[in-house]
Formats: structure tokens, C-alpha cells, sequence
């Protein structure tokens, strides 16, 4: 009997380190901007959603109407970057009974990734959209890469399985050298390694090494 | 003696198992942004669009604010994590047309860590605010290229 608690306290205490361990994710943020809104008294559908295209193609990537025709036009970006997208922005037009249409901005940038706020996104599209002077957003800064403590891109090798190695992606993605692949993230010196099981790691000040949950690896530079 | 360490040590890999299965979510963090359906209420005025919108936002989200006074515009975060900050958040605008009003409702998420899609978002605002009834000027919720970005 006693045997059988001390066994329960044992798997207990393992599955609470374990959820623990791998229980501990980057934190994360939305910040969306909404307010701004132009109501034109001529004009057509038609012409809102070829300066709704315009004005989110000056910023983000690949604006789509969804569905077609219907004056609800979506984007994601930056511009140009190279990875996940950390914003996106939706430019909405109504026609009015009357004449007209009114038309909404809506931005949504996540925090601390994107390179500028959401309402600063949302100003230059709506102005963009209405031929006013606009403000140059911040450029996304490029993926670093060599042994940086910002960024894990590269390759990878470990230092007691000969013959293992991982190429680490900017879209943050990994694949080993038999092809198996999985996920990493970096937050303040933290990797979250999802490759067989989702573990925690941390990485050398010089973005060098990174070791924990038995994975010791030093990075090609 | 020996089959009991064997015992304990199989329980723990098997726990450690258990619990790798079940954390293997992707540890990447999707920035996911939904453009909800448009839809046009007829013979109800705009005040009721926005008291359905906040009531809405309240329920599903919190904290739900007018983007200025008097606009229409409503929006609102999800439950803050430890650090102060929310990873989804909507927006619904209303607008007055003929004898009603039009209504739109926009979502985004960030998944993990947000246990909800912005797609799933949408959805329950759309639910809680009611709109499904009504005449919908697009087809409903929908995410721009498909799922999340990539």
C-alpha cells in the first residue's frame, strides 16, 4: 500500500516537472488598431476596393478581396519579410444605398516582433488610401545570422551524437540530418526546441552553444 | 528491489511520454487575422448595433471600448497573461445605412499561446452579437489565404 503511494507521489512529481518543463512559452502579444473611417459620397465599390488594394499592396503583402466582390480586403507582412508575418491589416468598403461608401481600417501588429505599433500601420494605409502625406514605417530588420544571440538560423551540430545536426530556418522551422523536422523559437536567451517533444534550452551569451533537456549543440558559424 | 525501480522507472517514462504527446503543440506563434461577416440589419438603429457590439465583445472578450466617442467602432482584448499582455482581440464597427445599420466584425490571434483561433473568435462574436439572423451582405467568417499565415 505504502509502495503504491510512494509510486503515485513519484509519477506525479515526474508529470508536474515534466508539464513544467515543457509547459513554458514565449509570451506573446496583439495590439489592434481600429477607428479610423472615411465616408466618400461618390464613388463606387469598385473604386474603394482599387485604393484599398493599393494602399495595403504599399505596405504588406499580397492584399486578397475575400470573397470577390465584396469590398473586404486583407493583407499580412511587412513588406518583404522574410518569415512568419507579424501584422496584417484588413481595409473594408460598404457602398451606401445613396451613393458613395464608407470604408474602415483595421491593423493588428504582434508585439515585440513587428517593427512598428498598429496604429502607426493603420495611419499610413488609411492615408495612403486618401492621397494624404504619409509617415515611413520602420523596415522589418533582416533575420540575423552567423552566431548572433538573436536569432538561431543556421546550422547546428551535437556535441555527443556524431553525425547529427540540425538546420535551423528563419521561418522558424528545423529539420535534422535524416530529414526529421520540427519547430524553434527564441525569446531572451530561451529556445523552445519542439523535436521529439517540445523542451526548453538555453543559449550561450556568444549564440554559439545552446544546451538543456540533454541536447548539448554549437552552432556552425 | 529491482522490479520495483523498473516499476518506477517505467511510470516515469511513461509520464514524460505522456506529457511530451501532449505539449507537442507547435512552439511557433501564429499571428492569424480573420475579416468576420458584413451583414446589414434593417428598421434598428445604430445605438442598438453598438449595444449589441460592446454586450458582444464584453462576453466573449473583455473590456470591451468605444474607439472614440460616438464612432460605433468597438473593440476589445482577450484575458491578459502574467506580463499584462492578451494574445487575440476583435473589432466589430457599426454604421448607420437607410433605416438600419451594417455591421462588420474583425479578429486576430495569436496561437499558441492563444488557446482559440481568430476564425473560432469571429464565430462566437457573431453568435453573441446575434447577427447570424439577419441578412448577410458576404458569406460568413473566413480567413484570408486559408488558415493561419504562413
Amino acid at each position: 500500500m505504502a509502495l503504491t503511494v510512494r509510486r503515485a507521489g513519484i509519477f506525479a512529481a515526474v508529470f508536474a516537472i515534466a508539464a513544467l518543463a515543457c509547459g513554458a512559452l514565449a509570451p506573446a502579444a496583439v495590439e489592434m488598431s481600429t477607428g479610423i473611417r472615411y465616408v466618400m459620397n461618390t464613388g463606387t465599390l469598385d473604386d474603394c476596393s482599387a485604393k484599398a488594394k493599393t494602399a495595403l499592396a504599399a505596405y504588406l503583402e499580397n492584399p486578397t478581396e475575400s470573397p470577390a466582390g465584396s469590398g473586404d480586403w486583407l493583407a499580412t507582412g511587412p513588406l518583404g519579410i522574410n518569415g512568419p508575418p507579424t501584422d496584417g491589416a484588413a481595409v473594408r468598403c460598404t457602398a451606401i444605398p445613396k451613393g458613395g461608401y464608407v470604408v474602415t481600417f483595421t491593423c493588428v501588429v504582434q508585439t515585440p516582433e513587428n517593427p512598428y505599433a498598429a496604429d502607426a500601420l493603420c495611419l499610413d494605409i488609411a492615408h495612403n488610401f486618401s492621397g494624404k502625406a504619409v509617415t515611413p514605417l520602420p523596415t522589418a530588420t533582416p533575420l540575423p545570422t552567423g552566431c548572433t544571440p538573436t536569432s538561431l538560423v543556421g546550422t547546428w551540430t551535437s556535441d555527443d551524437k556524431p553525425g547529427l545536426s540540425f538546420t535551423f530556418a528563419p521561418d522558424g522551422s528545423l529539420t535534422d540530418s535524416e530529414g526529421v523536422s520540427g519547430n524553434w523559437l527564441l525569446y531572451n536567451g530561451q529556445v523552445t526546441f519542439t523535436y521529439y517533444g517540445t523542451h526548453m534550452l538555453s543559449l550561450s551569451s556568444d549564440g554559439k552553444h545552446m544546451s538543456g533537456a540533454g541536447y548539448h549543440l554549437t552552432r556552425k558559424c | 528491489m529491482r522490479f520495483a525501480f523498473c516499476s518506477r522507472t517505467a511510470a516515469a517514462a511513461l509520464a514524460i511520454a505522456l506529457v511530451s504527446w501532449f505539449s507537442a503543440a507547435p512552439a511557433r506563434a501564429d499571428l492569424s487575422m480573420v475579416v468576420g461577416p458584413k451583414t446589414v440589419v434593417p428598421n434598428e438603429p445604430v445605438s442598438a448595433c453598438s449595444a449589441k457590439a460592446k454586450s458582444a465583445l464584453n462576453a466573449v472578450l473583455q473590456n470591451a471600448f468605444e474607439a472614440g466617442d460616438g464612432t460605433n467602432q468597438w473593440l476589445a482584448y482577450g484575458q491578459l497573461d502574467s506580463s499584462g499582455h492578451s494574445s487575440e482581440t476583435a473589432a466589430i464597427h457599426c454604421y448607420p445605412l437607410d433605416t438600419g445599420y451594417v455591421v462588420t466584425f474583425t479578429c486576430a490571434a495569436q496561437v499558441p499561446p492563444n488557446p482559440q483561433t481568430a476564425d473560432t473568435l469571429c464565430k462566437k462574436l457573431v453568435d453573441a452579437f446575434g447577427a447570424q439572423a439577419s441578412a448577410s451582405l458576404n458569406a460568413p467568417v473566413r480567413t484570408a489565404g486559408g488558415a493561419p499565415w504562413h
